[in-house]
């Protein structure tokens, strides 16, 4: 009996997810067409709701759910939150030249210029992505030397190196880009750069770290409570963890 | 790989046996740079030892007399030796050159001495032969002086959230070395310290002056009493040969008097219910960034700019309250921008309704401490117009001219929407991508897992293959034993010949035609004798049968 009933709850699930999905499209459509801005908040914030309920089942593709979040909270005009979301969509579809201009466009409604990424900051594949080619390179490579263990044929030894080799590359890549990659955070809540980890202690600048600013983290202070962060120009200084939102 | 692990080995080896083998040495020296006659004389004794070792402190004899040695230090050297010096002094000696004997010492309960070494005694230089051997500079011809002066920089009158610099003025001639300093000024008990201190250098007459200032914020209204400042220090000269200082008397000493600050409150009087703390002389404007007319809830960005001299910390968003009323404020803090002399304020607000004809006048209060008056400031108003959202209605059936005119319907929506890019696939199935996953890293293991299972599986399976090979031995028995009938005789006999040739290694495969076979030696004698059997068998001759050939093949085979 228990048996068919996990069967069930099983089959039930992806259809679960499908309704949900569904639902939070025909929401965000009554959102874009919606006459009053009552309609259209309302469309847009059951849609959020819904997305969120399928983004903690990690069901579905997760760069075009956080793209997706991201344009429902642009449409609802909350804009360092549609940027949190598009950073957290760039790191899986880093290719993607729509993603590229809705960034532009937010940071744009948010007096914000784009900030210049470096070629060596610059990834074209995610990390997803060069997982999946890590694992075809090295399957490929496995079929290969089993035909060498089998037949002795000798291309079939050199074609099984080279791809093991590009498979080692590609996993001292993800490696890399797991421990030493920078933690980066989108500023949720204009606060001032601190010279320490304490309210009381004097600003680095009068001038305020605005919503939608990326920031670099270097490390974290105070039980989490704080944030040694690193600006565009430079600056060190710490800023309120609850101001910031880590990519 | 073998002959790395023993080499590798090897050199662990020598090395721990040279450390075992390193024998304990002691050696001795006297501090000759410092040896003057009628002087004490002062001397090391350094052991080099293993660091288990046991050193007799007691034991130290010079000339077999007892010599007091004290511990300085121990260092630990390479090879897990540790080197122990100890000090001892000597009895002053004439100028002249001088031997220092053996010195004794016990380690481990077995006595070691050092070698005997010779060290001089160095005349004792007067007062003038030092002077000359000063570096070669002129002797000074001003006598060190020390000053010290305590200044604050700060506002006629100062009031809380006002900044006032402590500053420190050390005047000096000569080179002189600080050993006592109280200077509570810098630690600015009661106000809060902004920045660093900051420290400049430069000549004031006959003074070198350093300066050292730091810039402190005023709290809260009060007196406060910094006690006297304080400095001491020793003027020198330095002997640039011998790295020694040689220091003038008395001590040079000075002080300050004792200071007050005081910061004032604010006046009661007069003080405008919406004054928040803004210290200086200020103007303010407000304008729109966003066009003024505009539909309800849609956003409007006003912009508040304060301008002036003073405290632009103390500078805070003029109150809002009045504008609540009228509009929604954002949840966000207004953005503050500062460039210059002017401070600016954003503030996000949507209309709630379609009767708001205009942003209201903010006021903004201030302090004047030059005036030591209060002054509030308003902006003008700024004109709006407002238009409802309203629902689309179906268009209404012609009508003529004149009266469309009056019953236009103007279609209004809510403010346009902005175009961004929209996701093209919101809504249908978003897989996820197969095989992008963490776990997918499990496949190295279980790809080395199943690389080494075949190898076994190819192992064994040879192994097996090689235990069924028959061999030639076995061929030739049965060759032997099919003599009845010659098809199968010759095969076998043939077979076992070629078998035989393969695992002597002379031919590669017994799958070869006889005329392949090589034509010397024992292949050739057999090449020969399968050729003899060939053309016997085809020409159906009965000699085969004769015991001479059985005899000839077996002799042949026993050969190979």
């Amino acid at each position: 009996m228990h048996r068919y009933c996990l069967i069930l709850l099983l089959l039930a699930f992806p259809l679960f997810g499908d309704q949900l999905l569904d639902k939070a499209a025909e929401n965000y459509q009554s959102g874009l067409h919606g006459d009053t801005l009552a309609e259209r908040e309302a469309g847009f914030n059951q849609t959020l709701s819904l997305l969120m309920q399928l983004k903690e089942q990690n069901a579905i593709d997760e760069g075009a759910l956080n793209f997706w979040i991201g344009n429902t909270f642009f449409h609802l005009k909350q804009y360092p939150e549609a940027l949190y979301y598009y950073y957290q969509a760039k790191e899986l579809k880093p290719r993607d030249q729509n993603l590229e201009y809705n960034i532009e466009k937010t940071l744009r409604e948010l007096g914000l210029e784009r900030q210049r990424e470096s070629i060596l900051q610059k990834s074209f594949f995610s990390v997803p992505e060069k997982l999946q080619l890590f694992s075809l390179f090295l399957i490929l490579g496995l079929i290969l030397i089993s035909l060498w263990i089998w037949t002795r044929l000798s291309w079939t030894m050199s074609s099984s190196i080279f791809f093991f080799l590009l498979s080692l590359f590609l996993f001292i890549n993800v490696m890399y880009v797991f421990y030493f990659s920078p933690i980066k955070g989108v500023v949720t809540h204009s606060t001032l750069l601190y010279r320490e980890a304490q309210k009381t202690e004097d600003v680095v600048s009068q001038v305020p770290i605005l919503t939608g600013q990326m920031v670099r983290v270097i490390d974290v202070v105070d039980e989490g409570k704080w944030l040694k962060v690193l600006l565009e120009d430079g600056t060190v200084g710490f800023l309120p963890a609850s101001s910031l939102r880590l990519i | 790989m073998v002959i790395w692990k023993w080499f590798l080995i090897s050199i662990f080896s020598l090395g721990t046996l040279i450390a075992a083998e390193s024998p304990i040495e002691v050696t001795s020296s006297i501090d000759t740079y410092n040896a003057y006659e009628t002087q004490n004389l002062k001397g090391t004794v350094s052991i080099s030892h293993r660091s288990g070792d046991q050193i007799d402190k007691n034991s130290f004899s010079l000339d077999g007399k007892p010599l007091d040695a004290t511990f300085v230090k121990q260092v630990q050297v390479a090879g897990g030796l540790v080197l122990s010096i100890y000090e001892f002094s000597l009895p002053p000696q004439d100028k002249g050159l001088h031997l220092l004997p053996a010195i004794q010492v016990k380690v481990n309960g077995k006595t070691y001495a050092s070698i005997p070494a010779s060290y001089a005694v160095n005349p004792l230089p007067t007062e003038t032969a030092r002077e000359q051997q000063l570096s070669s500079q002129p002797a000074p011809t001003v006598k060190p002086e020390l000053l010290l002066k305590a200044e604050i920089s700060a506002p006629a009158s100062v009031f809380p959230g006002s900044h006032l610099n402590f500053i420190y003025k050390f005047y000096f001639v000569g080179d002189i070395e600080l050993t006592k300093e109280t200077l509570p000024l810098l630690e600015a008990t009661g106000f809060q310290i902004i920045g660093d201190k900051k420290v400049k250098s430069y000549q004031d007459q006959k003074y070198n002056v350093q300066e050292i200032s730091q810039e402190v914020k005023a709290l809260k209204p009060g007196k406060y009493h910094f006690a006297k400042s304080y400095i001491e220090g020793n003027g020198y000269r330095e002997d640039k040969i011998q790295r020694k200082k040689y220091y003038f008397k008395p001590a040079l000493k000075s002080e300050t008097e004792e200071i007050t600050v005081e910061v004032l409150p604010f006046p009661a009087k007069d003080r405008p219910d919406n004054f928040n703390g803004a210290v200086g002389d200020f103007k303010m404007a407000a304008s729109l960034l966003t066009p003024g007319t505009a539909f309800v809830e849609s956003k409007l960005l006003l912009a508040i700019d304060i301008e002036g001299e003073g405290e632009f910390s103390t500078v805070k968003l003029p109150n809002l309250d009045l504008l609540k009323n009228l509009f929604r404020l954002s949840d966000l803090p207004p953005q503050e921008e500062m460039s210059g002399n002017k401070k600016r304020f954003i503030v996000e607000l949507y209309p709630i309704t379609a009767t708001v004809a205009e942003i209201p006048p903010l006021s903004f209060s201030f302090f004047n401490p030059q005036l030591q008056k209060y002054a509030t400031l308003k902006t003008e108003p700024i004109p709006l117009q407002i238009q409802e959202i309203k629902k689309a209605e179906p268009k209404p059936p012609e009508k003529p001219v004149e009266e469309q005119k009056e019953t236009k319907v103007i279609q209004i929506r809510p403010e346009k929407m902005d175009e961004i890019k929209e996701l093209g696939d919101a809504g249908k199935n978003l897989p996820n991508h197969f095989f992008s996953y963490w776990h997918i890293l499990w496949l190295i293991p279980i790809g080395l897992l199943l690389i080494g299972l075949q190898m076994l599986l190819r192992k064994k399976v040879q192994e097996q293959k090689i235990v069924t090979t028959i061999t030639s031995e076995q061929l030739f028995e049965k060759a032997l034993s099919r003599s009845s009938n010659p098809s199968e005789y010759f095969e076998a006999m043939k077979q076992a010949f070629l078998t035989g040739l393969v695992e002597k290694n002379v031919i590669p495969s017994s799958d070869i035609s006889i005329e392949e076979l090589p034509q010397d030696g024992i292949a050739g004698q057999i090449r020969t004798l399968l050729l003899k059997i060939d053309a016997l068998r085809y020409g159906n001759d009965q000699g085969l049968h004769e015991a001479s050939f059985k005899k000839e093949a077996e002799e042949l085979f026993r050969k190979m």
